[in-house]
C-alpha cells in the first residue's frame, strides 16, 4: 500500500494549501461577523462580493461552510497520509467543491461584476486541490495498474 | 504474546497515535482561527477612534442640509460611484426625517478614483448643479441612478448626468456644462478630498459626528445613540 502513494511531500504540499484555504475563509467569515458594515477604498475596493445577497446561504455566511471544507480536507488529506482508504472521499469532496468554486466564480465574474481577493484566494487553493487529488488520484491508479 | 496479539497491539498504538495526531490538529486550526478572529475584531475596533487629525471645519463652502444651524453636525465623506455610499444613502434619508430638524447634515466629496472611474465626473456634475441652486438634487438623482452610469465610459457618463441636469433639474444646460469643465468644480472636488486624506480618511462612507470619526452605524438605530448622545451634549454645554 505505501508505495502506491506519491511522494509526502506532495500531500503535505496539498494540507498546507487547504490550511491557506482553511485561513482565509476563516479571515471572511471573521470579516462577516466582527467587521463593520460595507465601505469601499483604495485598497481593498468595494465589498460588494461579500455583503452581496449570494455571500449568505440560509444567513449563513458562505465563507463559513468554506472553513469546515477546508477543515475537512485537511483532515482527509491527513488521513490519507497515515495510509488510509480515503481517496475516493477526498476526490468526491474536492470535486465537488470544485463546482461550487466555479459557481462563485461565475456570480462573481457575470452577476455581480465584482470579485473579491480573499475570494479569488479561496478559488485559487480550492481548484488547486482538486488538481492536486485528482493527479493522485491517477498515479495510484497507474501504479496499481502498472 | 503471540504474533497476532502483537500486530494488534501495533495496530492499536497505531490507531491511538492517529487519533492523537488528528486532535492536535484540531486544536491547531482552531488556534489559528481563534487569532484570525482577534485580528479582525481588534482592527476593528481601532477603526472608530482613530484621529490621525482634525478635517476641515464647516464652511460656507460645504454642502449642508437638515437644520444647518444646529450645533450637531453629521458629516459625511462620501463617493457617488461607491456601492457602500449607495446603500447608506437611504438610510441617511430616514435619519434625516427624524433628525433633520435638530441636526446638520455635511456631504463632502472623496472620489475614489482609481476603482471608481466615474466617480470624480459624479462630484463634478453636483457641483455644477450646486452653481445652480441644485446640489442635493443632483445628488439624490446620481444614488439612485448610480448602477446606470457607473459601468458606462466617461463621456457616456458625462452626457446622462448632462441628461439629468437638463430633463430632470431643468437647469441652464449650458451653463451645467461650462462648470462641469471648469477649474473651479474640479477644485471644490480636490480640496475635499485632499482635506480627507490629510486627516486619515481612506474609505468610503466615513461619518464624522461633530468633527470627530465614528464607526460606521449599522443601522438607523445606532445613528439615534450617536446623535441623541450628541444632541444631549449639546443642550447641557451650549457653546
Amino acid at each position: 500500500m505505501q508505495q502506491l502513494t506519491p511522494s509526502k511531500i506532495f500531500v503535505i504540499t496539498l494540507i498546507v494549501i487547504s490550511v491557506i484555504g482553511f485561513s482565509d475563509a476563516t479571515y471572511l467569515t471573521a470579516k462577516h461577523y466582527l467587521d463593520d458594515p460595507v465601505t469601499c477604498s483604495i485598497f481593498k475596493g468595494c465589498e460588494t462580493v461579500t455583503e452581496s445577497k449570494y455571500s449568505t446561504v440560509f444567513n449563513i455566511p458562505i465563507a463559513l461552510f468554506g472553513v469546515f471544507y477546508y477543515l475537512f480536507v485537511s483532515v482527509l488529506l491527513f488521513l490519507y497520509m497515515e495510509g488510509l482508504k480515503v481517496l475516493k472521499l477526498l476526490l468526491l469532496s474536492t470535486t465537488s467543491a470544485f463546482f461550487v468554486t466555479l459557481f462563485l466564480v461565475y456570480l462573481q465574474a457575470f452577476v455581480l461584476n465584482a470579485f473579491c481577493m480573499f475570494c479569488i484566494i479561496s478559488a485559487v487553493s480550492s481548484t488547486a486541490l482538486f488538481a492536486g487529488t485528482v493527479y493522485i488520484a491517477r498515479k495510484s491508479r497507474t501504479l496499481a495498474e502498472g | 504474546m503471540s504474533k497476532r496479539e502483537k500486530t494488534e497491539e501495533r495496530e492499536k498504538r497505531r490507531k491511538g497515535r492517529l487519533v492523537k495526531r488528528i486532535v492536535i490538529w484540531f486544536v491547531v486550526l482552531a488556534g489559528v482561527s481563534a487569532l484570525i478572529f482577534y485580528l479582525v475584531g481588534s482592527a476593528g475596533k481601532n477603526d472608530g477612534d482613530t484621529t490621525d487629525g482634525g478635517i476641515p471645519a464647516v464652511t460656507e463652502g460645504d454642502w449642508v442640509k437638515w437644520n444647518a444651524s444646529s450645533q450637531v453636525v453629521l458629516l459625511e465623506y462620501s463617493d457617488f460611484q461607491c456601492p457602500a455610499c449607495k446603500s447608506y444613502f437611504p438610510l441617511i434619508n430616514a435619519v434625516g426625517e427624524e433628525y433633520g430638524d435638530r441636526v446638520a447634515f455635511v456631504y463632502r466629496h472623496y472620489p475614489i478614483a482609481q476603482i471608481h472611474f466615474n466617480a470624480n465626473a459624479a462630484a463634478r456634475a453636483t457641483e455644477a448643479a450646486g452653481m445652480q441652486g441644485k446640489f442635493w438634487e443632483m445628488h439624490d438623482i446620481l444614488f439612485e441612478t448610480q448602477e446606470l452610469w457607473a459601468p458606462m465610459s466617461a463621456s457616456d457618463a458625462a452626457s446622462v448626468f448632462a441628461g439629468y441636469a437638463r430633463d430632470m433639474l431643468r437647469i441652464d444646460v449650458d451653463k451645467y456644462l461650462v462648470d462641469f469643465d471648469s477649474e473651479a468644480v474640479q477644485n471644490m472636488v480636490t480640496e475635499d478630498f485632499s482635506g480627507a486624506v490629510k486627516a486619515g480618511v481612506n474609505s468610503t462612507p466615513t461619518f464624522y459626528l461633530n468633527g470627530k470619526k465614528i464607526k460606521n452605524p449599522g443601522d438607523i438605530e445606532e445613528f439615534r445613540t450617536l446623535l441623541d448622545e450628541a444632541l444631549s451634549n449639546a443642550t447641557t454645554n451650549p457653546q
